[in-house]
């Protein structure tokens, strides 16, 4: 049975006008409207969010509460705005500064021992002895790639030893391909995806069938 | 076979519709093997005692409802269906909220369990890696629920003060590296994703190296996983669908190089 919820006709509708957009190949009116209005209502809905909710509770409701130390992060990012007023518009490099340091220092934190010692060190955990043949082969597998890719990236070294390491470096090049391959194989799966979920949300619940 | 060279796009979108619009009016019921790393994200879940207490992170947009829907739902049922304490976040965006009220929770048998005693829906916390560094460390951080109370009058949150308190983070569609750079280093936090099948490829070295116990990838990792818990719902037609819009691009690549291999290649020689 077809849907009697206003909410679920104006989605279908307006995921119908984007899908016209396959009938030409170009853009018309109803993909205009329906893009548009989607684009509209999300960044108005996170505009109002992040500043009514988001503010007040981070922020406002703190310094109520009597932590007048909370006042500094609004004037610094308050400061972002001196960028329309041109003879103060260097004022907004406090917070941009203020900005890239912070997420500088906390990516710095972890990164370490999450993207370097912490692998190489279960990569050189890896059993080839011991484990069913699969594994030994996976595992043998692995490692190949991980050294012969590495020696790809090696930029700096001598002619005589970049030719030396030719054939280690050629083969790093094949297990990236591959690894691009893969890549784009499942990100080709993820975009499928969305036509799978508007084509069940079009035909569950929009038409009932 | 030369025809397949000038082939109408919108022959190919079709023929994409019609394969997508079969398995949810004709069920197929194609078979599904389940992987390792669904097992594992499994039985990370099964494993938790009752009254364990978990963090999960619903990081879903509208875009990619279809693809992490179903993992939320089937991941959110089970921890209810387990007696397990249970707190909600969004670290992405703030749409992402509405996206976990409306598609996730609305989903969801909460059976007897009562908010602010057994689960809290913290709503989004907006500062990204900030956000994420603060709450761990203190979980009254963002003052109030996303529906406006204020934690303190929450009972759950005398249980749960900070990560030290949990037994298991989850994160849906989240950023993966943000968790283990803040929950999983710092705090020993196992933690389990539920993610795209474009990101399994490069979350694949933190598998590897136990940083991640465990991940469901896309609709066929929720199929999977609805396997498992012996409660196959709507996720699976979506993978029929999926598995046939495939067998057709892989057809057609095939028959379009085998095409283009006889005609295109012998007219450019002449």
């Amino acid at each position: 049975m077809v849907s009697t919820d206003i909410g679920i006709w104006v989605g279908a509708l307006l995921t119908l006008g984007i899908l016209s957009y396959f009938t030409s190949g170009k853009q018309n009116i109803a993909f205009r409207f329906a893009q548009s209005t989607v684009l509209g209502i999300s960044i108005g809905y996170i505009i109002v969010l992040v500043f009514v909710k988001q503010l007040n509770s981070l922020a406002i409701s703190k310094i109520a509460a009597g932590n007048i130390i909370y006042i500094i992060p609004i004037i610094i990012g308050l400061l972002m705005y001196s960028k329309f007023v041109p003879q103060y518009r260097y004022l907004a490099r406090i917070p941009i500064a203020w900005v890239v340091a912070l997420g500088l220092g906390l990516g710095a934190r972890g990164t370490l021992q999450s993207n370097i010692m912490i692998q190489i060190m279960s990569t050189a955990k890896l059993p080839i002895v011991g484990v069913d043949l699969f594994t030994t082969f996976s595992n043998i597998i692995y490692i190949i790639s991980l050294v012969s890719t590495i020696v790809f990236f090696f930029f700096t070294l001598n002619p005589k030893m970049q030719q030396t390491l030719k054939p280690v470096s050629t083969l790093g090049r094949y297990f990236l391909m591959v690894f691009f391959g893969i890549t784009f194989g499942s990100t080709f799966m993820s975009r499928v995806t969305l036509i799978v979920g508007v084509v069940q949300m079009l035909i569950q619940k929009w038409l009932g069938l | 076979m030369s025809f397949l060279l000038n082939i109408d796009r919108r022959i190919i979108w079709i023929t994409v519709v019609a394969l997508t619009v079969l398995p949810f009016l004709v069920p197929i019921g194609l078979p599904i093997g389940v992987e390792k790393i669904t097992r594992d994200y499994y039985n990370e879940i099964e494993a938790l005692p009752p009254g364990a207490k978990v963090v999960i992170n619903m990081d879903i947009e509208a875009g990619n409802v279809a693809q992490y829907a179903g993992q939320a739902i089937a991941t959110l049922g089970r921890l209810f269906e387990k007696d397990l304490k249970i707190i909600q976040i969004v670290f992405y965006r703030a749409d992402c909220a509405v996206i976990f009220e409306n598609v996730v929770l609305a989903e969801v048998d909460q059976g007897d369990y009562e908010y602010g005693v057994d689960w809290v829906n913290m709503g989004f916390l907006e500062g990204r890696e900030a956000a994420y560094l603060a709450f761990a460390g203190d979980f009254m951080y963002p003052v109030n629920d996303h529906y406006g109370n204020s934690l303190e009058d929450l009972p759950l949150m005398e249980e749960m003060k900070s990560m030290d308190d949990v037994d298991l983070y989850i994160t849906v569609a989240g950023l993966s590296q943000l968790a283990i750079r803040q929950f999983v280093i710092p705090y020993g936090m196992p933690m389990i994703v539920a993610t795209g099948v474009q990101h399994l490829v490069s979350l694949k070295p933190d598998m590897d190296a136990g940083l991640i116990k465990g991940a469901l990838g896309g609709i066929p990792g929720a199929a999977q996983y609805e396997l498992l818990l012996g409660k196959p719902g709507k996720t699976i037609q979506k993978l029929d669908a999926l598995s046939l819009i495939h067998m057709f691009i892989i057809v057609l690549v095939a028959t379009t190089n085998i095409a283009h291999y006889l005609y295109a290649d012998k007219g450019r020689k002449t």
